[in-house]
Protein backbone atom coordinates (compact mmCIF):
# COMPACT_ATOMS: atom_id res chain seq x y z
CA UNK A 1 0.00 0.00 0.00
CA UNK A 2 1.67 3.24 -0.92
CA UNK A 3 2.46 5.91 1.17
CA UNK A 4 -0.17 8.24 -1.18
CA UNK A 5 -3.13 5.54 0.64
CA UNK A 6 -5.65 8.04 2.13
CA UNK A 7 -8.39 7.57 3.91
CA UNK A 8 -9.25 10.43 5.97
CA UNK A 9 -12.49 12.09 6.05
CA UNK A 10 -11.69 14.93 4.16
CA UNK A 11 -9.54 12.78 0.92
CA UNK A 12 -11.03 13.88 -1.99
CA UNK A 13 -10.24 10.49 -3.47
CA UNK A 14 -12.48 8.64 -1.07
CA UNK A 15 -14.99 11.18 -1.45
CA UNK A 16 -14.83 10.40 -5.19
CA UNK A 17 -15.25 7.05 -4.66
CA UNK A 18 -18.36 7.27 -2.17
CA UNK A 19 -19.60 9.08 -5.26
CA UNK A 20 -19.21 6.60 -7.66
CA UNK A 21 -20.76 4.32 -5.74
CA UNK A 22 -23.71 6.62 -4.87
CA UNK A 23 -24.10 7.10 -8.76
CA UNK A 24 -23.69 3.94 -10.42
CA UNK A 25 -26.83 2.25 -10.88
CA UNK A 26 -27.30 -0.84 -8.06
CA UNK A 27 -28.26 -3.50 -11.46
CA UNK A 28 -24.91 -4.02 -12.31
CA UNK A 29 -22.54 -4.91 -8.99
CA UNK A 30 -20.00 -6.46 -11.07
CA UNK A 31 -19.47 -3.50 -12.98
CA UNK A 32 -19.60 -1.15 -10.03
CA UNK A 33 -17.50 -3.29 -7.97
CA UNK A 34 -14.57 -3.42 -11.00
CA UNK A 35 -14.99 0.19 -11.85
CA UNK A 36 -14.21 1.25 -8.44
CA UNK A 37 -11.37 -1.15 -8.24
CA UNK A 38 -9.71 0.41 -11.08
CA UNK A 39 -10.71 4.57 -10.49
CA UNK A 40 -9.27 3.56 -6.91
CA UNK A 41 -6.05 1.89 -8.12
CA UNK A 42 -5.49 5.09 -10.52
CA UNK A 43 -6.12 7.36 -8.11
CA UNK A 44 -4.18 6.45 -5.84
CA UNK A 45 -1.08 5.77 -8.37
CA UNK A 46 -1.87 9.27 -9.67
CA UNK A 47 -1.62 10.72 -6.12
CA UNK A 48 1.36 8.29 -4.86
CA UNK A 49 3.33 10.05 -8.08
CA UNK A 50 2.24 13.43 -7.27
CA UNK A 51 3.46 12.51 -3.59
CA UNK A 52 7.14 11.86 -4.78
CA UNK A 53 7.50 14.81 -6.48
CA UNK A 54 6.95 16.45 -3.50
CA UNK A 55 2.70 17.45 -3.48
CA UNK A 56 0.88 17.60 -0.53
CA UNK A 57 -0.93 13.85 0.10
CA UNK A 58 -4.31 16.07 -0.23
CA UNK A 59 -3.23 18.45 -2.78
CA UNK A 60 -1.95 14.80 -4.87
CA UNK A 61 -5.21 13.33 -4.36
CA UNK A 62 -7.41 16.47 -5.16
CA UNK A 63 -5.31 17.03 -8.53
CA UNK A 64 -5.55 13.13 -9.35
CA UNK A 65 -9.46 13.35 -8.79
CA UNK A 66 -9.46 16.67 -10.97
CA UNK A 67 -7.58 15.06 -14.04
CA UNK A 68 -10.15 11.93 -13.54
CA UNK A 69 -12.63 13.94 -14.46
CA UNK A 70 -16.50 14.51 -13.18
CA UNK A 71 -18.23 11.58 -11.47
CA UNK A 72 -21.86 12.37 -13.90
CA UNK A 73 -19.60 12.01 -16.90
CA UNK A 74 -18.15 8.23 -15.67
CA UNK A 75 -21.21 6.96 -14.74
CA UNK A 76 -22.84 8.24 -18.15
CA UNK A 77 -19.83 6.35 -19.90
CA UNK A 78 -20.38 3.79 -18.31
CA UNK A 79 -24.33 3.38 -18.22
CA UNK A 80 -24.37 3.78 -22.08
CA UNK A 81 -22.26 0.24 -22.36
CA UNK A 82 -25.43 -1.09 -20.64
CA UNK A 83 -27.65 0.39 -22.65
CA UNK A 84 -30.20 -1.32 -24.53
CA UNK A 85 -29.73 -1.06 -28.58
CA UNK A 86 -32.34 0.42 -30.27
CA UNK A 87 -32.20 -2.80 -32.87
CA UNK A 88 -33.41 -4.62 -29.85
CA UNK A 89 -35.70 -2.46 -28.36
CA UNK A 90 -37.73 -2.32 -32.19
CA UNK A 91 -37.33 -6.30 -31.64
CA UNK A 92 -39.02 -5.95 -28.19
CA UNK A 93 -41.88 -3.49 -29.03
CA UNK A 94 -42.84 -5.33 -32.32
CA UNK A 95 -43.05 -9.08 -30.37
CA UNK A 96 -44.70 -7.82 -27.30
CA UNK A 97 -47.34 -5.80 -30.07
CA UNK A 98 -47.89 -8.89 -32.16
CA UNK A 99 -48.22 -10.65 -28.69
CA UNK A 100 -51.19 -8.39 -26.82
CA UNK A 101 -52.43 -7.23 -30.30
CA UNK A 102 -53.16 -11.00 -31.28
CA UNK A 103 -54.55 -11.67 -28.01
CA UNK A 104 -57.23 -8.71 -28.46
CA UNK A 105 -58.37 -9.63 -31.54
CA UNK A 106 -58.87 -13.49 -30.04
CA UNK A 107 -60.80 -11.86 -27.36
CA UNK A 108 -62.70 -9.96 -30.00
CA UNK A 109 -63.29 -13.28 -32.02
CA UNK A 110 -64.50 -14.68 -28.27
CA UNK A 111 -66.88 -11.73 -28.22
CA UNK A 112 -68.09 -12.80 -31.74
CA UNK A 113 -69.21 -16.09 -30.23
CA UNK A 114 -70.50 -14.71 -27.41
CA UNK A 115 -72.88 -12.37 -29.55
CA UNK A 116 -74.29 -15.40 -31.54
CA UNK A 117 -74.86 -16.75 -27.96
CA UNK A 118 -76.66 -13.40 -27.65
CA UNK A 119 -78.96 -13.43 -30.35
CA UNK A 120 -80.01 -17.25 -30.28
CA UNK A 121 -81.20 -16.24 -26.48
CA UNK A 122 -82.60 -12.84 -26.43
CA UNK A 123 -82.94 -12.08 -30.45
CA UNK A 124 -81.23 -10.23 -32.97
CA UNK A 125 -82.71 -6.83 -31.40
CA UNK A 126 -81.17 -7.62 -28.34
CA UNK A 127 -77.82 -8.03 -30.01
CA UNK A 128 -78.40 -5.13 -32.23
CA UNK A 129 -81.15 -2.38 -32.92
CA UNK A 130 -81.95 0.74 -35.08
CA UNK A 131 -81.45 4.22 -32.75
CA UNK A 132 -83.99 6.08 -31.64
CA UNK A 133 -84.11 8.65 -34.53
CA UNK A 134 -81.96 6.82 -36.85
CA UNK A 135 -82.92 7.44 -40.57
CA UNK A 136 -82.46 4.40 -43.04
CA UNK A 137 -81.88 5.64 -46.22
CA UNK A 138 -83.71 3.97 -49.24
CA UNK A 139 -80.87 2.81 -51.29
CA UNK A 140 -79.31 1.31 -47.56
CA UNK A 141 -83.27 -0.43 -47.34
CA UNK A 142 -82.69 -1.59 -51.13
CA UNK A 143 -80.07 -3.34 -50.34
CA UNK A 144 -80.58 -4.98 -46.97
CA UNK A 145 -84.13 -6.20 -48.42
CA UNK A 146 -82.13 -7.55 -51.51
CA UNK A 147 -79.73 -9.49 -49.29
CA UNK A 148 -82.99 -10.71 -47.01
CA UNK A 149 -86.22 -11.42 -49.07
CA UNK A 150 -87.76 -12.83 -45.78
CA UNK A 151 -87.56 -9.54 -43.94
CA UNK A 152 -91.22 -7.92 -43.67
CA UNK A 153 -89.60 -4.54 -43.38
CA UNK A 154 -86.20 -2.37 -43.74
CA UNK A 155 -85.64 -2.31 -40.09
CA UNK A 156 -85.55 -6.19 -40.23
CA UNK A 157 -83.60 -6.24 -43.22
CA UNK A 158 -81.28 -3.69 -41.54
CA UNK A 159 -81.11 -5.40 -38.47
CA UNK A 160 -80.35 -9.03 -39.62
CA UNK A 161 -77.56 -7.80 -41.61
CA UNK A 162 -75.91 -6.11 -38.72
CA UNK A 163 -76.38 -8.75 -36.48
CA UNK A 164 -74.16 -10.77 -39.35
CA UNK A 165 -71.38 -7.91 -38.92
CA UNK A 166 -71.42 -8.21 -35.48
CA UNK A 167 -71.30 -11.76 -35.18
CA UNK A 168 -69.55 -12.57 -38.82
CA UNK A 169 -66.62 -9.66 -38.17
CA UNK A 170 -65.73 -10.08 -34.78
CA UNK A 171 -65.20 -13.49 -35.11
CA UNK A 172 -63.04 -12.93 -38.50
CA UNK A 173 -61.11 -10.69 -36.58
CA UNK A 174 -60.61 -13.83 -33.68
CA UNK A 175 -59.50 -15.70 -36.14
CA UNK A 176 -56.51 -13.12 -37.84
CA UNK A 177 -56.15 -13.31 -34.09
CA UNK A 178 -55.14 -16.81 -33.93
CA UNK A 179 -53.12 -16.68 -37.60
CA UNK A 180 -51.09 -13.51 -35.51
CA UNK A 181 -50.43 -15.98 -32.39
CA UNK A 182 -49.25 -18.49 -34.81
CA UNK A 183 -46.75 -16.49 -36.28
CA UNK A 184 -45.71 -14.73 -33.05
CA UNK A 185 -45.02 -18.10 -31.92
CA UNK A 186 -43.04 -18.94 -34.80
CA UNK A 187 -40.85 -16.04 -34.84
CA UNK A 188 -40.59 -16.82 -31.03
CA UNK A 189 -39.24 -20.45 -31.96
CA UNK A 190 -36.60 -18.94 -34.79
CA UNK A 191 -34.91 -16.15 -33.24
CA UNK A 192 -35.05 -18.02 -29.75
CA UNK A 193 -32.65 -20.59 -31.86
CA UNK A 194 -31.01 -17.52 -32.96
CA UNK A 195 -30.45 -16.33 -29.54
CA UNK A 196 -31.88 -13.31 -30.62
CA UNK A 197 -35.56 -13.34 -28.36
CA UNK A 198 -36.60 -10.80 -26.66
CA UNK A 199 -39.71 -8.97 -25.48
CA UNK A 200 -40.16 -6.14 -22.81
CA UNK A 201 -40.03 -6.74 -19.57
CA UNK A 202 -43.17 -8.31 -18.37
CA UNK A 203 -44.04 -5.38 -15.95
CA UNK A 204 -44.62 -3.05 -18.85
CA UNK A 205 -46.43 -5.37 -21.07
CA UNK A 206 -48.59 -6.56 -18.07
CA UNK A 207 -49.33 -2.80 -17.52
CA UNK A 208 -50.16 -2.15 -21.26
CA UNK A 209 -52.42 -5.32 -21.44
CA UNK A 210 -54.02 -4.50 -17.93
CA UNK A 211 -54.90 -1.11 -18.49
CA UNK A 212 -56.37 -1.77 -21.87
CA UNK A 213 -58.77 -4.82 -21.38
CA UNK A 214 -59.82 -2.80 -18.21
CA UNK A 215 -60.63 0.14 -20.25
CA UNK A 216 -62.36 -1.54 -23.19
CA UNK A 217 -64.30 -4.22 -20.36
CA UNK A 218 -65.18 -1.69 -17.99
CA UNK A 219 -66.34 1.01 -21.01
CA UNK A 220 -68.08 -1.53 -23.04
CA UNK A 221 -70.20 -2.89 -19.46
CA UNK A 222 -71.08 0.47 -18.66
CA UNK A 223 -72.23 1.05 -21.97
CA UNK A 224 -73.98 -2.51 -22.06
CA UNK A 225 -75.91 -1.55 -19.07
CA UNK A 226 -76.70 2.07 -19.98
CA UNK A 227 -78.16 0.90 -23.52
CA UNK A 228 -80.20 -1.87 -21.28
CA UNK A 229 -81.34 0.40 -17.98
CA UNK A 230 -81.58 4.15 -19.70
CA UNK A 231 -81.62 3.57 -23.41
CA UNK A 232 -84.05 1.46 -25.64
CA UNK A 233 -83.62 -1.47 -24.04
CA UNK A 234 -82.51 -3.06 -27.02
CA UNK A 235 -78.62 -3.99 -28.65
CA UNK A 236 -77.59 -4.07 -25.17
CA UNK A 237 -75.83 -7.12 -26.59
CA UNK A 238 -73.47 -6.00 -28.84
CA UNK A 239 -71.45 -4.34 -25.38
CA UNK A 240 -72.52 -7.07 -22.64
CA UNK A 241 -70.40 -9.15 -25.29
CA UNK A 242 -67.50 -7.35 -25.59
CA UNK A 243 -66.91 -6.93 -22.11
CA UNK A 244 -66.69 -10.50 -20.10
CA UNK A 245 -63.82 -11.14 -22.57
CA UNK A 246 -62.43 -8.21 -21.88
CA UNK A 247 -62.59 -8.09 -18.36
CA UNK A 248 -61.38 -11.85 -17.85
CA UNK A 249 -58.61 -10.86 -20.10
CA UNK A 250 -58.11 -7.82 -17.62
CA UNK A 251 -58.05 -10.18 -14.65
CA UNK A 252 -55.39 -12.47 -16.52
CA UNK A 253 -52.79 -9.26 -16.94
CA UNK A 254 -53.67 -8.03 -13.58
CA UNK A 255 -53.12 -10.67 -11.94
CA UNK A 256 -49.99 -11.37 -13.48
CA UNK A 257 -49.07 -7.73 -13.00
CA UNK A 258 -49.59 -7.75 -9.25
CA UNK A 259 -47.20 -10.89 -9.88
CA UNK A 260 -44.79 -9.01 -11.45
CA UNK A 261 -44.75 -6.10 -8.50
CA UNK A 262 -44.64 -8.33 -6.14
CA UNK A 263 -41.58 -9.86 -7.16
CA UNK A 264 -39.08 -7.07 -8.09
CA UNK A 265 -37.10 -5.84 -5.32
CA UNK A 266 -38.76 -2.98 -2.92
CA UNK B 1 -6.24 19.54 -27.76
CA UNK B 2 -9.53 20.01 -27.45
CA UNK B 3 -11.05 16.81 -25.93
CA UNK B 4 -13.56 15.91 -28.88
CA UNK B 5 -10.81 15.73 -31.13
CA UNK B 6 -9.34 12.66 -29.44
CA UNK B 7 -12.42 11.49 -28.51
CA UNK B 8 -13.10 10.34 -31.98
CA UNK B 9 -10.15 8.52 -31.69
CA UNK B 10 -10.12 7.47 -28.80
CA UNK B 11 -10.71 3.88 -29.44
CA UNK B 12 -7.52 3.82 -32.37
CA UNK B 13 -5.37 5.13 -29.97
CA UNK B 14 -6.39 3.02 -26.98
CA UNK B 15 -5.73 -0.22 -29.40
CA UNK B 16 -2.19 1.23 -30.64
CA UNK B 17 -1.06 1.74 -27.13
CA UNK B 18 -2.04 -1.42 -26.26
CA UNK B 19 -0.57 -3.39 -29.63
CA UNK B 20 2.69 -2.60 -28.50
CA UNK B 21 2.02 -4.09 -24.46
CA UNK B 22 -0.76 -5.20 -22.31
CA UNK B 23 -0.99 -2.66 -19.38
CA UNK B 24 -3.28 -1.03 -16.79
CA UNK B 25 -5.80 1.69 -17.13
CA UNK B 26 -2.94 4.49 -15.19
CA UNK B 27 -0.25 2.45 -17.06
CA UNK B 28 -2.19 3.11 -20.53
CA UNK B 29 -2.51 6.67 -19.86
CA UNK B 30 0.70 7.61 -18.47
CA UNK B 31 2.33 6.16 -22.17
CA UNK B 32 -0.33 8.41 -23.99
CA UNK B 33 0.64 11.13 -22.05
CA UNK B 34 4.21 10.33 -22.49
CA UNK B 35 4.15 9.49 -25.97
CA UNK B 36 2.30 12.76 -27.64
CA UNK B 37 4.11 15.44 -25.00
CA UNK B 38 0.71 16.36 -23.05
CA UNK B 39 -1.29 16.96 -26.58
CA UNK B 40 -4.06 15.17 -25.37
CA UNK B 41 -5.95 16.44 -22.68
CA UNK B 42 -8.95 14.59 -21.41
CA UNK B 43 -10.62 13.81 -18.57
CA UNK B 44 -8.31 10.22 -17.50
CA UNK B 45 -11.73 8.69 -16.04
CA UNK B 46 -12.82 8.74 -20.14
CA UNK B 47 -10.54 5.71 -20.75
CA UNK B 48 -11.81 3.27 -18.90
CA UNK B 49 -15.08 3.19 -20.39
CA UNK B 50 -13.54 3.10 -23.77
CA UNK B 51 -11.32 0.07 -22.75
CA UNK B 52 -14.24 -1.56 -21.45
CA UNK B 53 -16.39 -1.36 -24.45
CA UNK B 54 -13.35 -2.30 -26.26
CA UNK B 55 -13.15 -5.38 -24.29
CA UNK B 56 -17.30 -5.81 -24.60
CA UNK B 57 -16.83 -5.37 -28.27
CA UNK B 58 -14.09 -8.45 -28.29
CA UNK B 59 -11.23 -6.34 -29.52
CA UNK B 60 -9.67 -6.73 -25.94
CA UNK B 61 -9.60 -8.70 -23.51
CA UNK B 62 -8.41 -8.66 -19.60
CA UNK B 63 -7.66 -10.20 -16.53
CA UNK B 64 -6.81 -9.24 -12.74
CA UNK B 65 -3.41 -9.03 -11.54
CA UNK B 66 -2.03 -8.21 -8.27
CA UNK B 67 0.58 -5.35 -9.76
CA UNK B 68 2.87 -3.82 -6.71
CA UNK B 69 0.54 -4.62 -4.01
CA UNK B 70 -2.64 -3.44 -5.59
CA UNK B 71 -5.27 -5.38 -7.89
CA UNK B 72 -4.88 -4.19 -11.44
CA UNK B 73 -7.10 -4.84 -14.56
CA UNK B 74 -4.72 -5.59 -17.41
CA UNK B 75 -5.80 -5.18 -20.77
CA UNK B 76 -4.18 -6.74 -24.08
CA UNK B 77 -5.38 -6.89 -27.43
CA UNK B 78 -7.05 -10.06 -28.56
CA UNK B 79 -6.75 -11.15 -32.38
CA UNK B 80 -10.15 -9.44 -33.58
CA UNK B 81 -8.86 -6.01 -32.04
CA UNK B 82 -5.44 -5.95 -33.88
CA UNK B 83 -7.76 -6.35 -36.94
CA UNK B 84 -9.74 -3.69 -36.12
CA UNK B 85 -6.80 -1.64 -35.24
CA UNK B 86 -5.39 -2.12 -39.02
CA UNK B 87 -8.54 -1.25 -40.54
CA UNK B 88 -8.86 1.92 -38.44
CA UNK B 89 -5.31 2.44 -39.07
CA UNK B 90 -5.92 2.53 -42.77
CA UNK B 91 -9.17 4.90 -42.43
CA UNK B 92 -7.84 7.30 -40.59
CA UNK B 93 -4.39 7.33 -42.46
CA UNK B 94 -6.81 8.08 -45.42
CA UNK B 95 -8.91 10.98 -43.38
CA UNK B 96 -5.76 12.92 -42.88
CA UNK B 97 -4.93 12.49 -46.33
CA UNK B 98 -8.02 13.82 -47.89
CA UNK B 99 -8.24 16.33 -45.10
CA UNK B 100 -4.41 17.91 -45.80
CA UNK B 101 -5.46 17.52 -49.77
CA UNK B 102 -8.61 19.75 -49.15
CA UNK B 103 -6.30 22.24 -46.83
CA UNK B 104 -3.76 22.97 -49.66
CA UNK B 105 -0.09 23.81 -48.56
CA UNK B 106 0.62 25.61 -45.04
CA UNK B 107 2.10 28.20 -47.03
CA UNK B 108 -1.16 29.29 -48.50
CA UNK B 109 -2.47 29.78 -45.49
CA UNK B 110 -0.08 32.66 -44.04
CA UNK B 111 -1.44 36.24 -43.85
CA UNK B 112 0.18 37.99 -46.13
Amino acid sequence: MSSAEGGAPDSPIESYLDELVTRMPAEQPRALRQLLAETEAHLRDDAARAVAEGASLHDAEADAVRRFGPVPDMVGAEQRRFATPVSTVTRQLFSTALLLGSIGAITVGLSGLIAEVFQQAAGARALIDVRPGQVLSGSDCARWLAADPTAHDCRAAAIHDWVGEVVIYRVAFGLLGVAALAVFLLLRRRWTRQRSWSMLPPLVSDTIATTAFATAGIWTLGTGIDTLAVGPGTGYGQWLSAAPVALAAAMFFGIRLVRDLRHQPA
Amino acid sequence: MRPDLIRGHLELVLLGILSQGAGHGYEIITRLRDRTDGTFDLNEGSVYPALHRLEDAGLLASDWQPVAGRRRRIYRVTNPGLTALAAKRREFSTLVSAVESALGPAAALSPA
